[in-house]
Protein backbone atom coordinates (compact mmCIF):
# COMPACT_ATOMS: atom_id res chain seq x y z
CA UNK A 1 0.00 0.00 0.00
CA UNK A 2 1.22 3.43 -1.47
CA UNK A 3 0.92 5.07 2.08
CA UNK A 4 1.07 9.06 1.91
CA UNK A 5 1.50 8.79 -1.85
CA UNK A 6 -0.94 10.33 -4.68
CA UNK A 7 -1.35 6.63 -6.67
CA UNK A 8 -4.17 6.57 -9.49
CA UNK A 9 -5.37 8.90 -11.67
CA UNK A 10 -6.54 12.10 -10.18
CA UNK A 11 -10.11 11.66 -11.49
CA UNK A 12 -10.10 7.85 -9.65
CA UNK A 13 -9.48 9.83 -6.45
CA UNK A 14 -11.78 12.64 -6.90
CA UNK A 15 -14.64 9.37 -7.48
CA UNK A 16 -13.33 7.87 -4.54
CA UNK A 17 -13.65 11.08 -2.00
CA UNK A 18 -16.94 11.67 -3.25
CA UNK A 19 -18.25 8.51 -2.78
CA UNK A 20 -16.93 8.68 1.27
CA UNK A 21 -18.70 11.32 1.14
CA UNK A 22 -22.12 10.06 -0.74
CA UNK A 23 -24.09 8.48 2.49
CA UNK A 24 -25.07 12.39 3.04
CA UNK A 25 -26.52 12.88 -0.16
CA UNK A 26 -28.52 9.64 0.19
CA UNK A 27 -30.86 9.93 3.03
CA UNK A 28 -31.98 12.93 1.99
CA UNK A 29 -32.85 11.94 -1.38
CA UNK A 30 -35.04 8.69 -0.05
CA UNK A 31 -36.44 11.71 1.80
CA UNK A 32 -37.84 13.60 -1.45
CA UNK A 33 -38.54 10.58 -3.73
CA UNK A 34 -40.77 8.71 -0.49
CA UNK A 35 -42.36 12.30 0.50
CA UNK A 36 -45.44 11.62 1.53
CA UNK A 37 -46.67 15.00 -0.78
CA UNK A 38 -45.08 13.78 -3.44
CA UNK A 39 -46.26 16.97 -6.03
CA UNK A 40 -45.44 19.42 -3.41
CA UNK A 41 -42.02 18.20 -2.94
CA UNK A 42 -41.39 17.36 -6.67
CA UNK A 43 -42.57 21.46 -7.06
CA UNK A 44 -40.30 22.82 -4.37
CA UNK A 45 -37.48 20.68 -5.79
CA UNK A 46 -37.68 21.80 -9.17
CA UNK A 47 -37.52 26.02 -7.83
CA UNK A 48 -34.99 24.80 -5.42
CA UNK A 49 -32.72 23.48 -8.53
CA UNK A 50 -33.43 26.46 -10.37
CA UNK A 51 -31.86 28.60 -7.76
CA UNK A 52 -28.92 26.39 -7.99
CA UNK A 53 -29.19 25.37 -12.21
CA UNK A 54 -29.07 29.73 -12.59
CA UNK A 55 -25.73 29.73 -11.23
CA UNK A 56 -24.11 27.30 -13.34
CA UNK A 57 -23.29 29.46 -16.27
CA UNK A 58 -22.14 32.37 -14.43
CA UNK A 59 -20.53 30.20 -12.31
CA UNK A 60 -18.34 29.08 -15.14
CA UNK A 61 -17.93 32.43 -16.32
CA UNK A 62 -16.29 33.66 -13.09
CA UNK A 63 -14.12 30.81 -13.53
CA UNK A 64 -12.90 31.16 -16.74
CA UNK A 65 -12.35 34.74 -16.55
CA UNK A 66 -9.89 34.05 -13.75
CA UNK A 67 -8.31 31.36 -15.06
CA UNK A 68 -7.61 33.71 -18.50
CA UNK A 69 -5.90 36.32 -16.29
CA UNK A 70 -3.96 33.45 -14.72
CA UNK A 71 -3.39 31.15 -17.50
CA UNK A 72 -0.16 32.24 -19.01
CA UNK A 73 2.12 31.03 -15.71
CA UNK A 74 -0.49 28.37 -14.74
CA UNK A 75 -0.96 25.07 -16.92
CA UNK A 76 -4.03 24.24 -14.88
CA UNK A 77 -5.78 27.26 -15.68
CA UNK A 78 -4.49 27.08 -19.36
CA UNK A 79 -6.82 23.60 -19.68
CA UNK A 80 -9.81 25.30 -17.86
CA UNK A 81 -9.52 28.17 -20.59
CA UNK A 82 -9.82 25.47 -23.60
CA UNK A 83 -12.61 23.68 -21.62
CA UNK A 84 -14.88 25.89 -20.10
CA UNK A 85 -16.33 27.37 -23.11
CA UNK A 86 -17.74 24.28 -24.81
CA UNK A 87 -19.33 23.58 -21.39
CA UNK A 88 -20.77 26.78 -21.03
CA UNK A 89 -22.73 26.43 -24.03
CA UNK A 90 -23.77 23.20 -23.43
CA UNK A 91 -25.09 24.03 -19.79
CA UNK A 92 -26.73 27.48 -21.36
CA UNK A 93 -30.73 27.79 -21.01
CA UNK A 94 -31.15 24.83 -18.62
CA UNK A 95 -32.02 27.10 -15.89
CA UNK A 96 -35.13 28.14 -18.57
CA UNK A 97 -36.12 24.07 -18.92
CA UNK A 98 -36.81 23.79 -15.23
CA UNK A 99 -39.10 27.27 -15.49
CA UNK A 100 -41.11 25.57 -17.97
CA UNK A 101 -41.58 22.33 -16.54
CA UNK A 102 -42.75 24.40 -13.60
CA UNK A 103 -44.92 26.05 -15.75
CA UNK A 104 -46.06 23.02 -17.44
CA UNK A 105 -47.38 22.51 -13.40
CA UNK A 106 -49.24 25.97 -13.12
CA UNK A 107 -46.05 27.29 -11.27
CA UNK A 108 -45.56 31.14 -12.45
CA UNK A 109 -42.23 31.68 -13.35
CA UNK A 110 -42.23 35.31 -11.58
CA UNK A 111 -42.93 32.78 -8.23
CA UNK A 112 -39.97 31.22 -9.45
CA UNK A 113 -37.79 34.53 -9.93
CA UNK A 114 -39.31 36.38 -6.97
CA UNK A 115 -38.25 33.94 -4.38
CA UNK A 116 -34.70 34.94 -2.17
CA UNK A 117 -33.08 31.71 -2.73
CA UNK A 118 -32.24 30.35 0.91
CA UNK A 119 -28.76 30.61 2.82
CA UNK A 120 -28.28 26.76 1.96
CA UNK A 121 -28.37 27.64 -2.01
CA UNK A 122 -26.42 30.77 -1.24
CA UNK A 123 -23.68 28.31 0.23
CA UNK A 124 -23.95 25.92 -2.06
CA UNK A 125 -22.91 28.08 -4.33
CA UNK A 126 -21.33 30.70 -3.08
CA UNK A 127 -18.10 28.39 -1.54
CA UNK A 128 -17.14 28.22 -5.86
CA UNK A 129 -17.35 32.08 -6.01
CA UNK A 130 -14.80 31.50 -2.75
CA UNK A 131 -12.51 29.04 -4.21
CA UNK A 132 -12.94 30.92 -8.05
CA UNK A 133 -11.87 34.07 -6.62
CA UNK A 134 -9.78 33.97 -3.88
CA UNK A 135 -8.06 30.94 -4.42
CA UNK A 136 -7.80 28.87 -7.71
CA UNK A 137 -10.64 28.54 -10.19
CA UNK A 138 -9.72 25.04 -10.61
CA UNK A 139 -12.06 24.57 -7.05
CA UNK A 140 -15.41 24.57 -9.83
CA UNK A 141 -14.04 21.08 -10.93
CA UNK A 142 -14.80 19.80 -8.21
CA UNK A 143 -18.21 21.07 -8.09
CA UNK A 144 -19.17 20.35 -11.85
CA UNK A 145 -17.62 16.53 -10.83
CA UNK A 146 -20.46 15.75 -7.77
CA UNK A 147 -23.06 17.63 -10.24
CA UNK A 148 -22.40 15.94 -13.42
CA UNK A 149 -21.56 12.38 -11.59
CA UNK A 150 -24.63 12.02 -9.84
CA UNK A 151 -27.28 12.00 -12.78
CA UNK A 152 -31.15 11.69 -12.22
CA UNK A 153 -31.87 7.48 -11.96
CA UNK A 154 -34.56 7.21 -14.82
CA UNK A 155 -36.08 4.43 -12.63
CA UNK A 156 -36.49 6.96 -9.97
CA UNK A 157 -37.93 9.11 -12.39
CA UNK A 158 -40.12 7.31 -13.79
CA UNK A 159 -41.54 6.53 -9.75
CA UNK A 160 -41.80 9.73 -9.64
CA UNK A 161 -44.32 10.51 -12.34
CA UNK A 162 -46.07 8.34 -11.38
CA UNK A 163 -46.61 9.22 -7.85
CA UNK A 164 -47.07 12.96 -8.68
CA UNK A 165 -49.72 12.24 -11.42
CA UNK A 166 -47.53 14.89 -13.39
CA UNK A 167 -47.70 15.37 -16.70
CA UNK A 168 -44.04 14.34 -18.52
CA UNK A 169 -43.98 17.70 -19.66
CA UNK A 170 -42.84 18.40 -15.60
CA UNK A 171 -39.63 15.98 -16.10
CA UNK A 172 -38.25 17.25 -18.77
CA UNK A 173 -34.89 18.70 -17.34
CA UNK A 174 -34.30 15.33 -15.02
CA UNK A 175 -34.94 13.21 -18.24
CA UNK A 176 -32.30 15.65 -20.07
CA UNK A 177 -30.15 15.36 -17.61
CA UNK A 178 -30.96 11.46 -17.12
CA UNK A 179 -28.63 10.87 -20.39
CA UNK A 180 -26.40 14.32 -20.73
CA UNK A 181 -25.01 14.15 -17.85
CA UNK A 182 -23.10 10.37 -18.09
CA UNK A 183 -21.41 12.40 -21.14
CA UNK A 184 -20.81 15.57 -19.16
CA UNK A 185 -18.94 13.63 -16.45
CA UNK A 186 -16.58 11.48 -18.38
CA UNK A 187 -16.34 14.96 -19.57
CA UNK A 188 -15.59 16.28 -16.52
CA UNK A 189 -12.96 13.43 -15.21
CA UNK A 190 -11.64 13.76 -18.69
CA UNK A 191 -10.40 16.95 -17.78
CA UNK A 192 -9.36 16.61 -14.44
CA UNK A 193 -7.35 13.64 -15.20
CA UNK A 194 -5.39 15.57 -17.98
CA UNK A 195 -4.27 18.02 -15.02
CA UNK A 196 -1.39 17.98 -13.65
CA UNK A 197 -2.26 19.35 -9.92
CA UNK A 198 -0.20 20.31 -7.44
CA UNK A 199 -0.89 18.30 -4.00
CA UNK A 200 -2.69 21.68 -2.55
CA UNK A 201 -4.63 21.85 -6.27
CA UNK A 202 -5.56 18.26 -5.71
CA UNK A 203 -6.69 18.81 -1.85
CA UNK A 204 -8.69 22.09 -3.58
CA UNK A 205 -10.47 19.52 -5.79
CA UNK A 206 -11.18 17.12 -2.73
CA UNK A 207 -12.66 19.88 -0.56
CA UNK A 208 -14.42 21.84 -3.03
CA UNK A 209 -15.91 17.78 -4.46
CA UNK A 210 -16.82 16.74 -1.16
CA UNK A 211 -18.58 20.16 0.22
CA UNK A 212 -20.67 20.15 -2.69
CA UNK A 213 -21.67 16.99 -1.59
CA UNK A 214 -22.58 17.78 2.09
CA UNK A 215 -24.12 21.48 0.94
CA UNK A 216 -26.26 19.49 -1.52
CA UNK A 217 -27.40 17.00 1.43
CA UNK A 218 -28.31 20.51 3.32
CA UNK A 219 -30.50 21.67 0.43
CA UNK A 220 -32.42 18.75 0.16
CA UNK A 221 -33.16 18.10 3.52
CA UNK A 222 -34.53 21.93 3.48
CA UNK A 223 -36.63 21.22 0.38
CA UNK A 224 -38.30 18.51 2.62
CA UNK A 225 -38.44 20.09 5.81
CA UNK A 226 -40.26 23.02 3.73
CA UNK A 227 -43.20 20.57 2.03
CA UNK A 228 -45.68 20.23 4.68
CA UNK A 229 -49.21 21.13 3.16
CA UNK A 230 -50.67 24.15 4.88
CA UNK A 231 -51.23 28.17 4.31
CA UNK A 232 -48.86 29.90 2.31
CA UNK A 233 -45.58 31.63 3.88
CA UNK A 234 -42.54 32.66 2.53
CA UNK A 235 -40.20 29.79 1.12
CA UNK A 236 -43.65 28.01 1.92
CA UNK A 237 -45.10 25.37 -0.31
CA UNK A 238 -49.09 24.94 -0.55
CA UNK A 239 -50.60 22.05 -2.00
CA UNK B 1 -28.72 0.92 -4.66
CA UNK B 2 -27.80 -0.30 -1.29
CA UNK B 3 -23.94 -0.95 -0.31
CA UNK B 4 -24.64 -4.68 0.47
CA UNK B 5 -26.21 -5.05 -3.06
CA UNK B 6 -22.71 -3.64 -4.43
CA UNK B 7 -20.45 -6.16 -2.64
CA UNK B 8 -19.14 -2.87 -0.61
CA UNK B 9 -19.95 -3.61 2.55
CA UNK B 10 -17.49 -4.43 4.26
CA UNK B 11 -15.36 -1.25 2.89
CA UNK B 12 -18.26 1.01 3.69
CA UNK B 13 -18.25 -0.42 7.35
CA UNK B 14 -14.65 -0.07 7.85
CA UNK B 15 -14.99 3.44 7.01
CA UNK B 16 -17.57 4.02 9.44
CA UNK B 17 -15.59 2.94 12.19
CA UNK B 18 -12.89 4.98 10.85
CA UNK B 19 -15.10 7.73 11.04
CA UNK B 20 -14.02 8.14 15.16
CA UNK B 21 -10.02 7.85 13.78
CA UNK B 22 -10.90 11.07 11.16
CA UNK B 23 -12.21 13.24 13.63
CA UNK B 24 -8.58 13.91 15.00
CA UNK B 25 -6.87 13.72 11.71
CA UNK B 26 -3.52 14.78 12.44
CA UNK B 27 -2.97 10.99 14.02
CA UNK B 28 -3.85 9.86 10.82
CA UNK B 29 -1.94 11.98 8.35
CA UNK B 30 0.86 11.38 11.05
CA UNK B 31 1.36 7.75 10.14
CA UNK B 32 -1.64 6.09 8.55
CA UNK B 33 -0.44 2.63 9.06
CA UNK B 34 0.04 3.04 12.74
CA UNK B 35 -2.96 4.46 13.13
CA UNK B 36 -4.93 1.73 11.26
CA UNK B 37 -3.58 -1.10 13.53
CA UNK B 38 -4.39 1.04 16.38
CA UNK B 39 -8.07 1.30 15.56
CA UNK B 40 -8.32 -2.52 14.60
CA UNK B 41 -8.76 -1.51 10.75
CA UNK B 42 -5.10 -2.82 9.46
CA UNK B 43 -6.23 -4.98 6.53
CA UNK B 44 -9.83 -4.05 6.28
CA UNK B 45 -9.72 -1.50 4.13
CA UNK B 46 -8.74 -2.06 0.44
CA UNK B 47 -5.42 -0.81 -0.06
CA UNK B 48 -6.58 1.80 -3.15
CA UNK B 49 -8.96 3.28 -0.14
CA UNK B 50 -6.61 3.14 2.26
CA UNK B 51 -4.00 4.99 0.10
CA UNK B 52 -6.27 8.09 -1.14
CA UNK B 53 -7.40 8.38 2.65
CA UNK B 54 -3.59 8.69 3.72
CA UNK B 55 -3.10 11.30 0.67
CA UNK B 56 -5.92 13.80 1.88
CA UNK B 57 -5.35 16.68 4.11
CA UNK B 58 -6.69 17.17 7.42
CA UNK B 59 -9.85 19.24 6.41
CA UNK B 60 -10.92 16.81 3.99
CA UNK B 61 -10.87 13.86 6.40
CA UNK B 62 -12.63 15.84 8.77
CA UNK B 63 -15.04 16.57 6.37
CA UNK B 64 -15.49 12.37 5.82
CA UNK B 65 -15.28 11.94 9.64
CA UNK B 66 -18.27 14.47 9.97
CA UNK B 67 -20.40 13.03 7.33
CA UNK B 68 -20.04 9.52 8.56
CA UNK B 69 -20.66 10.33 12.07
CA UNK B 70 -23.81 12.04 11.48
CA UNK B 71 -24.93 9.27 8.73
CA UNK B 72 -23.70 6.04 9.54
CA UNK B 73 -23.87 3.30 6.82
CA UNK B 74 -27.15 4.24 4.96
CA UNK B 75 -27.13 4.14 0.99
CA UNK B 76 -23.57 5.09 -0.76
CA UNK B 77 -25.73 6.42 -3.72
CA UNK B 78 -28.87 9.26 -3.71
CA UNK B 79 -31.61 7.35 -5.60
CA UNK B 80 -32.73 10.94 -7.37
CA UNK B 81 -29.85 11.94 -8.43
CA UNK B 82 -28.87 15.60 -8.77
CA UNK B 83 -30.30 17.63 -11.47
CA UNK B 84 -28.36 20.88 -10.50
Amino acid sequence: MAFGSRTGSEGSRLRLKIEFVMPALAAGSHRLSSHSHPGIAYREYLITSHAVVRASVPLMEAAFARAQCMARDDPVSARLVSYLPEHIVEETDHDSWLLEDLESIAVDRCTVLDRPPSPRVAALVGAQYYWIHHYHPAALLGYMAVLEGTPPLLTAVEQMIERTGFDRRAFRTLIEHADIDKHHADEVFGVIDDLELTTEQSTLLGLSAMHTVVAIAAVIDEVVDRCHPGPIGPGRVVS
Amino acid sequence: MSVESEGRGDTQRALDRLADLLLFPERFTEDPRAALEEYGLAGAIPDEVASVLSGMSPDELRLIAQVRRRQGLVKIEPEFGIIF
